[in-house]
């Protein structure tokens, strides 16, 4: 079994890393089978898919094959790709699409922080905070401040009865509710950053995870 | 073996010191023995409205220091035979001199001595905040019916939520205006225990009495025309397991509408 294989398709070159070969002799079949695609005298670009199959590269390697990639200008590199994460980039994962249930009351002055999303039935007081890195689904009681996306996952929502929450952040914004925003806040709504990065809000109907 | 309460408010001035001095007034007269311990240092109070000023020899940081036995600085109140002492908080010292494990040690001492302990605890919630409340078993929070005093209040229970306290935090509603309620400006009782989320005790009204009383070194407790002598009896009761229903505290027919609007029944 060859240490790189090069496979042409419709889109460009397909070139991938034997995962079980040893990586030195890999990068230099590698450069090798670049100089042998005669690429020199043409003008037009080439794209290049490099896969490293079950073998998660350091970040020296991967800087190695993009500066070998990079001495040759037509070459476009689209991806470089392993089919397999770390245990901390798993546990990260794993973290980020967690469901947090809370039904407790949060008290004045007390500020919980949640990894992914809340399912929040319990009651928020004034002065009180919630914060999550996901998304925030609003079902009990709120008074307080609420924070979706913290701190800076722009694509997170808050969803329920906005009329009588008293902030709403999302990732690095905020918005006052009273601050005459009182037709903007109302139930079954949610919030979400729009394209200017500013809270918007629709009916919740609307609403596509 | 005795049982050691805080008194506690968060905010300053709704009656914590008061209530302290009434509802162990009336423990003492209902043959429990009572001792109090003033932890507000520096600011000590709880010796003026029981006129005991004057008979404070040793305080509470001179038995934490070992400088004297507890038996020593406990101040006798006269007037209830055996049943009420006082152990008085200094008012010279830094505060910061007085630690959890002193404190706790001297409570312990007196739960073996006493049936209740009562310790009056400095507003706010800093050290002399958490001093008072680690070695308490349990704790009766003061609130008044408005929105500052609320909001302290809850920011307290929830710092005494995280303590575990063997007995659960009970609330006190004190200082409640009477107009208020007739004129139904007041805010609403029931919806107050909702908020707070934890179990009422009792509810005080407020009264110039109260006040007048206190300037002479007296409680209201004993006084048979007090409602406010009344609310904080009823509490002193229940904290003895009697059931006191609590509109019950004035029994008046023609007060039932009164009553009706203290809980926002119409």
């Amino acid at each position: 079994m060859n240490n790189v294989v090069f496979k042409g398709n419709k889109e460009g070159i397909v070139v991938t890393f034997n995962d079980e070969a040893n990586l030195e002799d890999s990068i230099k079949d590698f450069k090798e089978l670049i100089l042998q695609q005669n690429l020199g005298a043409e003008d037009k670009s080439i794209k290049f898919f490099v896969k490293t199959g079950s073998r998660q590269l350091s970040s020296e390697r991967l800087l190695e094959i993009k500066t070998i990639l990079s001495k040759y200008p037509q070459i476009d590199l689209q991806s470089l790709e392993s089919d397999v994460l770390s245990k901390d980039d798993v546990e990260e994962k794993i973290e980020e699409s967690n469901i947090n249930i809370e039904t407790g009351i949060i008290r004045s002055g007390q500020k919980r922080e949640y990894q992914g999303d809340l399912i929040f039935l319990g009651t928020l007081h004034p002065s009180a905070q919630i914060s999550a890195t996901g998304s925030v689904y609003i079902l009990g009681e709120v008074s307080g401040i609420v924070q979706a996306g913290y701190p800076d996952n722009t694509s997170a929502n808050i969803l329920g009865n906005l009329a009588k929450v008293a902030q709403v952040r999302i990732a690095d914004t905020f918005e006052i509710v009273a601050d005459g925003n009182s037709e903007k806040y109302t139930d079954n709504q949610y919030a979400y950053l729009d394209d200017i990065h500013s809270i918007s809000v629709d009916d919740i109907k609307n609403f596509k995870n | 073996m005795g049982i050691s309460i805080v008194v506690t408010s968060g905010k300053g001035g709704v009656g914590k010191t008061t209530t302290t001095a009434n509802i162990s007034t009336a423990l003492a007269s209902m043959n429990q023995k009572v001792c109090m311990i003033d932890l507000d240092i520096g600011l000590r109070n709880l010796d003026s409205v029981l006129g005991l000023t004057n008979r404070i020899v040793y305080d509470v940081l001179d038995v934490a220091s070992q400088r004297v036995a507890i038996s020593q600085a406990l101040v006798r109140d006269p007037r209830f035979d055996d049943n009420l002492y006082l152990l008085a908080a200094s008012q010279f010292e830094d505060k910061y001199a007085l630690d959890k494990e002193s404190i706790s040690g001297i409570v312990e001492y007196l739960k073996s001595r006493f049936d209740f302990v009562i310790i009056d605890c400095p507003a706010g919630i800093e050290e002399g905040f958490q001093n008072a409340v680690s070695v308490a078993d349990g704790a009766l929070i003061v609130t008044n019916p408005e929105v500052s005093s609320i909001s302290d209040s809850d920011r307290v229970v929830g710092i005494l939520e995280e303590l575990n306290m063997p007995v659960t935090p009970h609330l006190i509603i004190n200082r409640i205006r009477k107009n208020m309620i007739n004129n139904g400006t007041s805010m609403n009782i029931t919806d107050i225990v909702d908020h707070l989320g934890i179990p009422l005790i009792g509810v005080v009204i407020d009264e110039d009495d109260v006040i007048y009383a206190s300037n002479s070194g007296q409680t209201i407790v004993n006084d048979p025309n007090s409602e406010a002598g009344r609310g904080y009896k009823n509490i002193a009761k229940r904290m003895l397991g009697e059931t006191i229903p609590l509109d019950l505290f004035d029994a008046e027919e023609k007060k039932q509408g009164f009553i009706g609007r203290l809980f926002g029944r119409s």
